[in-house]
């Protein structure tokens, strides 16, 4: 079987399954383990910190890092799935890098059950008092959570079979370089091996109706889940473009936080020509078009808000300028369009994976501010932005847990596709 | 019209000299055929022009636009031209930017259909004004009486908008004839010669051409690209700036443009079928390409879909009165058939392009397109007419019924955009000799 793999991989594939297995670690470095442990320590003790002394400002805290970690790491399987469809050739030495993001999915999941208990806190129609129009047949506690709940389920369980497929491929050939748990759950995965054909064949059937289907889930998904978990933090208030915000901005996200990882890899393992500069410039490309775009659909949101004037709509960007918050929103859209695009313009900086790593970083920073501008200033009812140690440890435990489940990940795969051909095939099948 | 007719076998690929004669041929003195179109298209313009003529005569009374509806077929078939002309920017612009190379062969009809389909739009608004000769209103000069126009008002957006693109448009098409017009030129003798010969602007193929020409066809393919989302947007806020329910919208703008792509890749493919056979040019339309304009059809609808959707879903999860209310009566009202009709063409039929075997049979896909050209004229009736006809005071309600000058005039348009389509297949290649080339000797040297 090994020797079939090596074949099929010298012929076809971009890069030599040698060269891919390179970039197997068979663990997490223990400085990296610890850090990501500690931040995410530090998280969960602030968390329950400011549970005791300000729950509301504990949990608005959950919400944003919840909404921005979640559509990043749902994003990352997304772009492989738009691979698939797409037969995007060029994205082959980012596609594990962008798949791995998924491993924090289950955790997601388990935070978003956690938050059923925040929720009082934070939804206004769940108040006495509220007034405002709300579809009280759609939007109660139990419904909400149980609803996106089961939807998330089905979201995230889709996305785990469908790396599940993706992997496959390089399991039997990655299991004989690890040990432990981490060979039995590969072997499990290449379990029933049918040979190379076969497992293609098999492979591309399902994921060319699967890799669809998952992209439609997401959309409807998360769309469902944005108007839920923060449209409605604004009585009466109803943007029909919000989903796409949410949605786009995740994938947007991922985008940026490939191209930082990406840039670090080939630091580490020495692989310039798997993340040469052409390859870093495709991807700068797409991320200048993507933060082209969610400008866009921002102004789209702004500009008929604007014009109209209607004060349940208007309310949106007043709570966001007013309190404080202006500065804020400023650097919300500095750091996601007007850097980026100033910096994106040109040809060599998009070539030069160290610069696009800290494009990737600033556009990280600005949607992270962006998702927790989407919550916050609708909630909370203190003098000026709440902006101290709640706002920090929070933030860094869901950044722990991030690192932890990639690294996590990332110890028990390859950094690039080692049979990436059996799955979308040769280039020349390609545009 | 069966599924293998569309593949071409490797053995069959045509040599460089081939793909020169093949694409040219259509140059050549017509057969009655094309004299018989043409005349259809005559009787069409005729029809219509003569309709407009009653109308400048007699007043805007001829149509049935009224209080409230206000807006009625000829803004529907403006926007529905507006939208059609999409398709030409993104297969040029964007699918070169993307390096999608099955756009080779269809970029130039896909282009022209642009320009004329800007030229058809750009109709109906002076048809909509009435009295026709105080157009230059709409323009923004200096005038000496001070009449400025207004420039918080989306239409004078919209007269940059499509202005621009118009003019980009024109140039980017232009711009990728000059090295057909040299092979035109070069096959050509007496005053074709002469004149193919000029606007080759002295191509001579070399490697400094080339180079300029690649580079120039770049950059405008960059400005090009956000005018794919400028000027759908732009139209779509010529409704969203108002509060008008179903038309104030943060949405319009993106669903407007997955809606004008969508329409435009529609026309492409029920124009390029029968252009197809005509013009026997089954050896350079393949399978291969219709299979993708088809998936981006496909891709299209579910957006377009989706925005559908999201319309209703939100009025009902909103709870306003008059959101439900508006989109209710859409669905159910006076106007529930061209709703429906809508739904049906735009968003249920596109769903059979999941399977091969639709996107492979060439008389399918020509039906599923129709569908697709009608659906998206409905919807922009059903958005235009349903919401007028409906605000906010029930007192204020009314209904818009177009009259036959309306009908007439809007098939009008349909006669006038294919005329000049005739036209151009015949003046000039409708596909695109240098690319082609290019990838036919891509081809010979790896194979097929």
């Amino acid at each position: 079987m090994t020797e079939e793999h090596s074949t099929l991989s010298a012929d076809t594939s971009v890069v030599s399954a040698e060269r891919a297995l390179s970039t197997v670690h068979g663990r997490i470095s223990g400085l990296a383990g610890l850090l990501w442990l500690a931040a995410f320590a530090i998280g969960v003790a602030g968390f329950a910190v400011a549970l005791g002394s300000d729950p509301q400002r504990a949990w608005m805290n959950v919400w944003g890092n919840f909404l921005f970690w979640t559509a990043l790491a749902q994003a990352g399987v997304i772009f492989a799935a738009v691979l698939v469809v797409a037969k995007g050739h060029w994205g082959k030495p980012f596609r594990r890098i962008a798949e791995a993001t998924g491993a924090f999915l289950p955790f997601s999941l388990i935070i978003f059950l956690l938050m059923y208990f925040g929720a009082p806190e934070i939804f206004p129609w769940m108040k006495p008092g509220f007034e405002g129009h709300i579809n009280r047949d759609w939007l109660t506690h139990d419904g909400v959570f149980i609803r996106n709940g089961i939807l998330l389920a089905i979201l995230f369980g889709a996305s785990w079979y469908f790396l599940r497929l993706s992997l496959r491929p390089d399991a039997p050939m990655i299991a004989q370089k690890q040990t432990g748990w981490r060979k039995a759950m590969l072997e499990r995965l290449s379990r029933g091996w049918r040979g190379d054909e076969e497992e293609a064949e098999r492979a591309r059937s399902i994921l060319a109706w699967f890799a669809p289907v998952l992209i439609g889930l997401w959309v409807i998904i998360f769309s469902l889940l944005s108007f839920d978990l923060t449209m409605s933090l604004m009585p009466s208030f109803m943007s029909m473009i919000w989903g796409a915000l949410y949605f786009v901005g995740g994938w947007l996200s991922m985008l940026a936080i490939v191209a930082f990882l990406a840039h670090r890899y080939k630091e580490h393992y020495s692989l310039e020509d798997v993340w040469g500069k052409w390859e870093f410039h495709d991807l700068g490309k797409l991320i200048f078009a993507f933060v082209i775009f969610w400008s866009y659909i921002w102004f789209s949101q702004f500009l008929p808000i604007w014009y109209g004037n209607i004060g349940r709509e208007t309310q949106f960007f007043e709570l966001r300028v007013d309190n404080g918050f202006k500065p804020l929103l400023w650097a919300q859209m500095t750091l996601i369009f007007f850097i980026p695009f100033a910096l994106l313009l040109w040809r060599k900086p998009k070539m030069r994976s160290r610069h696009l790593a800290i494009v990737g970083v600033v556009i990280l920073l600005g949607f992270w501010l962006e998702r927790w501008m989407q919550v916050v200033p609708s909630v909370w009812k203190g003098e000026g932005p709440p902006l101290g140690w709640q706002e920090l440890t929070i933030a860094l435990g869901f950044l722990g847990l991030f690192g932890l489940s990639y690294s996590l990940y990332q110890s028990v795969m390859a950094k690039i596709p080692v049979q990436e051909a059996l799955i979308i095939g040769e280039r020349s099948r390609g545009p | 019209m069966a599924t293998a007719e569309i593949d071409v076998p490797a053995e069959a690929l045509p040599t460089l000299a081939q793909a020169n004669d093949d694409i040219s041929r259509p140059i050549y003195p017509p057969s009655w055929r094309y004299y018989l179109l043409l005349a259809i298209c005559g009787i069409g313009i005729l029809a219509g022009g003569t309709a407009w003529a009653i109308q400048i005569r007699n007043g805007i009374g001829m149509t049935g636009i009224n209080n409230p509806v206000s807006w009625g077929v000829y803004i529907v078939t403006f926007v529905f031209w507006v939208g059609i002309a999409h398709s030409g920017t993104l297969i040029s612009a964007v699918l070169y930017l993307v390096r999608s190379g099955w756009r080779t062969t269809i970029n130039r009809a896909a282009e022209a259909m642009t320009i004329f389909a800007v030229m058809t739009a750009g109709l109906f608004p002076l048809i909509h004004l009435g009295r026709v000769w105080y157009f230059y209103y709409l323009v923004p000069y200096p005038s000496t009486r001070l009449l400025w126009p207004n420039f918080r008002s989306p239409l004078v957006w919209d007269m940059f908008a499509i202005g621009t693109y118009f003019t980009i448009s024109l140039v980017f098409w232009y711009l990728g004839l000059i090295p057909d017009l040299a092979v035109l030129r070069d096959k050509f003798t007496g005053i074709k010669k002469k004149l193919y010969g000029a606007f080759s602007l002295g191509w001579t193929g070399s490697v400094r051409d080339w180079a300029h020409y690649r580079r120039l066809y770049l950059y405008l393919a960059g400005i090009a690209t956000p005018l794919v989302l400028s000027v759908h947007s732009v139209v779509s806020w010529d409704f969203a700036m108002g509060i008008v329910p179903g038309w104030h919208s943060t949405i319009f703008a993106p669903y407007f443009v997955a809606g004008a792509i969508f329409s435009g890749i529609a026309m492409v493919i029920t124009i390029m079928i029968p252009l197809r056979w005509a013009f026997g040019l089954e050896k350079y339309i393949t399978k291969y390409h219709f299979d993708n304009m088809s998936k981006l059809l496909l891709f299209t609808s579910l957006i377009v879909g989706y925005a559908y959707a999201i319309e209703f879903f939100l009025a009902w999860w909103v709870n306003d009165p008059i959101e439900k209310e508006s989109f209710g009566w859409r669905a159910t009202g006076y106007y529930a058939l061209p709703f429906w009709i809508m739904v049906f063409c735009n968003v249920v039929v596109p769903m059979s392009l999941w399977f091969k075997r639709t996107r492979n049979n060439l008389a399918a896909l020509f039906v599923v397109t129709i569908f697709v050209n009608i659906g998206m004229w409905y919807e922009r009736f059903v958005i235009i007419v349903t919401s007028l006809a409906h605000e906010f005071e029930p007192g204020g309600w009314g209904i818009y019924v177009p009259t036959t000058t309306e009908i007439l005039i809007m098939i009008g348009s349909f006669a006038w955009f294919f005329f000049w389509f005739l036209l151009f297949s015949r003046t000039l290649p409708v596909i695109s000799i240098a690319e082609v080339k290019e990838h036919l000797a891509h081809e010979h040297e790896h194979g097929h």
